[in-house]
């Protein structure tokens, strides 16, 4: 027994089973979410690399598989990357029956955990750009399910991939196996540049980032949460895995520079579009990329030389506000879509419908949805008594130490993404005051909404329990920094 | 077996290729000049690998190939998504426009002269790669990308891919050795061709 057989092969023989019982809705759906949560839960209790023993009997629980010559290596420094993949994926399972998220969401999001898990640790480094592709592929029927017409978004999503992992493929050859004294001038240039283009096209960052509001405006919104949360958090730790590997790659001239300029620019021009969007599911999309320019950010002011403390806690940190936020933001959709459908006498599920034409005085009609929706929003925009400020004020103060013109284009891009809030709130309380208040959602998505908002609000009030473990998070996550 | 003798004439057929693959209207044209690209390429990466791998490749592609060509069969005669180059040009899928000819051949020729520009100086960074790779390789991806530029349509757009992916295996055979790394691009391959078929069948409830 190995870790790697639970946390990866396990999981991929548990997707094809669930492939396979497809019929039987319930059944997928809850096996599935056990499956997430043991899995998780046995990443935070077994001792990986240790013996477990059971009653009198001592069972090895090795921490290497080999296939084919090559090795997946899942040691206990990997705990807090299982504890992410799986607790996360647990979260997005257990909303799934209520999002309606389709049949293919549970298997296909365990099996895309699988992958995952798989990617973060096959040595050589370099095979995990190739398992990063195969996650892309296996996406696709997730976030178009099957019947469903091929939109624009899904194309350029699996373009933008597809032309991004070769540039990792490369510069993981270019530098795998050496060092900066081995490597020259033009080599370490060349490995710098095509990592760079490689990891701008992967996260979508401006101008490759097209695809994000498209697939939030004609995706299943839950399901396109779903890989929002999941793959830019993987391409991130893959990036993290570079720097922490390649010492000399942190070092290198202009790496701040371009996480400051990538970051920034995220959120300021996505801040931006924000204030100006109209349409419900866009402005998700966009909330979306202003998260993925906040990550760059964290990721930054996490390498800050001559920091005693370790500030890429901060990444780790914004990570359960992020998919609470999320998780509750696609929720809300889901419900209003639903509700439009109705309305409309039109039964789309995705967002396309929901203009702010379309949904003016829906908050008296779907109030628990509308609400939950803003309070998400608001979250993942800062504001203050909710989940994501406490993380996003540390950033915000990161920033302005070591740029205040920095601060204040990032302050910008929130101010944008707090004026699209507004405008929605305006859009979704809009109409006459004698329409009366009524309940439309159903009652599993009213418990959910209402429980999540709950935990937006509690989490934002009491921002000490939980922050100070996420971020400690960083600290297993680095152990083995030179 | 070193095949280097034959490698020049091979950049002029991946050339004429992918030009083809960019200019023609009918999927079946296209489809069978991908399998032609396919048949180039390897005589490119079998200078680097035995014969056998490199043979792999050309199987994964043809493959590729003949997944996407079951699912267009699966298509409607003369919808757009059966043979035009966008489905937004109904009309031009069943009349070729040659202004469109004209402008995908005047911009592949710009591509050109681009590649021909910069493949002089890649040597520097690769010496192990022949010019000959180096030449076929670049207008792989070069008129991959262009292809990319020019067309949403996902059987167009997974053309324009494995082309890109075609000419960085040329480079990458070059450069890694392992059987393994190049099994598991053979395998997005196929996956490509896979997700591409399921991309084309997606829309025939649109189009019906």
């Amino acid at each position: 027994m190995s870790s790697p057989i639970v946390w990866i092969i396990f999981p991929g023989v548990v997707s094809i089973i669930l492939l396979i019982m497809q019929r039987s809705k319930m059944a997928v759906y809850i096996s599935g979410t056990l499956v997430a949560v043991v899995l998780g839960g046995l990443a935070w209790l077994l001792p990986i690399g240790e013996s477990i023993n059971i009653a009198s009997i001592s069972v090895p629980f090795g921490d290497t598989l080999v296939v084919l010559g090559r090795r997946f290596v899942l040691d206990a420094n990997d705990r807090t990357m299982l504890l992410l993949i799986y607790m996360g994926l647990a979260f997005w399972l257990a909303g799934s029956w209520a999002a309606q998220a389709g049949r293919l969401f549970v298997p296909l999001g365990i099996a895309i955990a699988g992958l995952l898990t798989a990617a973060l640790t096959v040595e050589p480094f370099l095979y995990a750009a190739l398992i990063l592709q195969i996650v892309v592929l296996v996406s696709i029927p997730l976030i178009n399910p099957p019947g469903s017409h091929a939109g624009g978004g899904v194309v350029r999503y699996l373009t933008y991939q597809t032309l991004g992992f070769p540039f990792i493929l490369f510069t993981g050859w270019l530098i795998s196996g050496v060092d900066s004294t081995i490597l020259n001038v033009d080599q370490s240039l060349l490995a710098f540049v095509m990592l760079g283009i490689g990891f701008w096209l992967l996260l979508g960052i401006i101008p490759f980032h097209t695809w994000i509001p498209l697939i939030a405006e004609q995706s299943h919104p839950y399901a396109a949460a779903f890989l929002f949360y999941e793959l830019p958090l993987a391409i991130l730790l893959f990036g993290l895995g570079f720097l922490d590997r390649y010492p000399w790659l942190r070092d290198a001239e202009g790496l701040f520079t371009i996480l400051e300029i990538a970051g920034a620019m995220m959120i300021v021009i996505a801040g931006l579009f924000a204030a100006f969007q109209t349409h419900l599911g866009r402005l998700f999309g966009y909330a979306v990329l202003v998260e993925i320019g906040v990550s760059l950010i964290a990721v930054r002011l996490g390498l800050q030389p001559g920091e005693t403390e370790n500030l890429l806690g901060l990444f780790f940190a914004i990570l359960f506000p992020r998919a609470l936020s999320l998780g509750v933001w696609a929720l809300a959709l889901v419900a209003l879509i639903r509700y439009a459908a109705i309305d409309q006498n039109n039964p789309p599920m995705n967002s396309t419908e929901l203009t702010f034409r379309n949904i003016r005085g829906y908050a008296r009609r779907v109030p628990v949805a509308a609400f939950s929706l803003l309070l998400a929003h608001f979250s993942l925009a800062g504001l203050p008594l909710l989940v994501g400020f406490p993380v996003r004020l540390e950033i915000w103060q990161g920033t302005a130490q070591i740029s205040v013109l920095l601060a204040g284009i990032v302050l910008a891009g929130y101010t944008g993404l707090v004026i699209g809030g507004i405008r929605s709130l305006a859009a979704l309380i809009a109409g006459s005051a004698d329409n009366p208040w009524e309940i439309n959602e159903t009652r599993i998505e009213a418990v959910l909404l209402v429980l999540g908002s709950f935990v937006l609000l509690l989490m934002g009030l009491l921002p000490q329990l939980f922050t100070p473990a996420l971020a400690q998070m960083a600290d297993i996550f680095l152990q083995n920094s030179p | 077996m070193n095949l280097e003798f034959l490698a020049y004439p091979f950049v002029f057929l991946l050339a004429g290729t992918s030009i083809g693959i960019l200019v023609v209207h009918s999927w079946r044209w296209a489809i069978i000049l991908l399998v032609i690209q396919y048949a180039g390429a390897f005589v490119l990466t079998a200078s680097s690998w035995p014969v056998q791998l490199a043979m792999a490749k050309v199987i994964a592609g043809g493959i590729a190939a003949a997944v996407l060509w079951m699912a267009q069969s699966g298509l409607p005669e003369q919808t757009p998504d059966n043979d035009a180059l966008s489905p937004n040009t109904a009309a031009s899928a069943i009349r070729p426009h040659y202004s469109g000819w004209i402008f995908r051949l005047f911009a592949a020729s710009i591509v050109g002269m681009v590649v021909i520009s910069i493949a002089a100086a890649i040597p520097r960074w690769l010496p192990q790669l022949s010019d000959a790779q180096i030449l076929g390789s670049l207008v792989l991806i070069g008129m991959g990308l262009l292809q990319l530029g020019l067309t949403s349509n996902p059987f167009w757009v997974i053309l324009g891919l494995l082309t890109v992916l075609s000419g960085f295996e040329i480079v990458y055979a070059g450069v890694e050795l392992s059987a393994l790394v190049q099994g598991l691009l053979s395998g997005v391959n196929l996956g490509l061709g896979l997700v591409g078929a399921y991309l084309i069948l997606s829309n025939v409830g649109d189009v019906e």
